[in-house]
């Protein structure tokens, strides 16, 4: 086992499937201890007993992010459980496809942006007086490349990851100087449940894969890779970053 | 179309949508303002199909999902 991670408190949310979840094996294997966190029981008990082949130091939390008691819980059994906490990664994210603007229900608004961004928001608030206790600490939001180009197949998706970054930003700029460097990911197409449920059909998935400029769609690890070095101390000097991991995808020119 | 119905083919058709009738269907209750049989069918038979389905639900199963769904429906609100 390496141990860029070893002792340290770590809670994912969204870790019960995609990238919450290869973040959650790649820590684990680096030693760190760590909180599952999803709204989904059943693939979060899936999730656990997979990373209890790795390593022990493993507790699960069923919670639904945009809801501040559940939030405040979950941080409260991860402190508990583990005596402190030193890192927070902000996975849990849903995508609701939607019509254009003037079309959108604002009930789909709603559960877009309280998931993706309230909840970002309410993780935070809790988790940043822990590692404020502890000294220091690292959080990494994900965003995605829907939040800096435009998603038109769900504007509310788009742009409550466009906030995750600002957030992400300006979270730094508050707390930096006290010891938290709070940074974002922006992945770009990841071969994850989400990503297949959202491209509705495995053919149109195929077709991103073919015309991406790498030829493959991102694998959540390439994302679980990335997040650990962000959380590490090898990134020690960056703080209020966002770092696109698309394979070179922005940099595409469009298909005539 | 009721309620129910037309949650069960959104559910079909889009993925994170479904997850939310999933796993927090209470949220769907409150802003759908569902009835208390409604929200029980949401939560119960309706969830166990939910959870059978596959990522994604291609195109050309879109209907036979949906026609059982709907069926499955119906026959909890009679």
């Amino acid at each position: 086992m390496a141990n860029k991670l070893r002792n340290k408190v770590a809670l994912v949310t969204g870790g019960a499937s995609g990238i919450g979840q290869a973040t959650i094996a790649r820590f684990a294997k680096e030693g760190a201890k760590v909180m599952l966190a999803d709204r989904n029981r059943h693939a979060a008990e899936e999730t656990l007993n997979k990373i209890r082949e790795i390593t022990p130091y493993v507790g699960m939390s069923v919670v639904d992010v945009s809801k501040e008691d559940e939030v405040q819980q979950m941080v409260r059994d991860t402190v508990d459980r583990f005596n402190g906490l030193d890192i927070l990664v902000n996975a849990a994210a849903i995508l609701v496809l939607c019509p254009q603007l003037a079309e959108i229900d604002e009930r789909d608004w709603d559960l877009v942006m309280n998931t993706n961004l309230k909840g970002v928001f309410l993780c935070s608030k809790a988790a940043i007086p822990e590692m404020l206790k502890g000294g220091a600490g690292a959080i990494v939001n994900i965003s995605s490349v829907a939040g800096i180009s435009a998603y038109a197949r769900s504007l509310p998706y788009s742009v409550s990851k466009a906030g995750v970054i600002h957030l992400t930003l300006t979270t730094a700029s508050q707390y930096t100087p006290r010891g938290i460097r709070v940074n974002c990911i922006a992945p770009g197409t990841v071969d994850t449940p989400q990503a297949r449920g959202s491209s509705q059909s495995s053919e149109a998935l195929r077709d991103i894969a073919n015309n991406h400029p790498m030829g493959r769609i991102g694998s959540p690890e390439d994302i679980a890779d990335t997040i650990l070095y962000l959380v590490s101390d090898e990134s020690s000097y960056i703080s209020g970053s966002t770092i696109v991991v698309d394979g070179g995808a922005l940099t595409s020119p469009p298909r005539i | 179309m009721d309620k129910l119905t037309e949650i069960a083919q959104r559910s079909i058709e889009d993925y994170g949508f479904r997850q939310i009738a999933q796993w927090s269907p209470d949220d769907i209750v409150s802003q759908w303002e569902l009835s208390c049989q409604e929200a029980a069918i949401l939560k119960g038979p309706l969830k166990d199909e939910l959870d059978l389905l596959p990522v994604p639900v291609e195109p050309d199963e879109y209907l036979a999902v949906q026609e059982r769904l709907t069926k499955i429906v119906e026959k909890a609100l009679d």
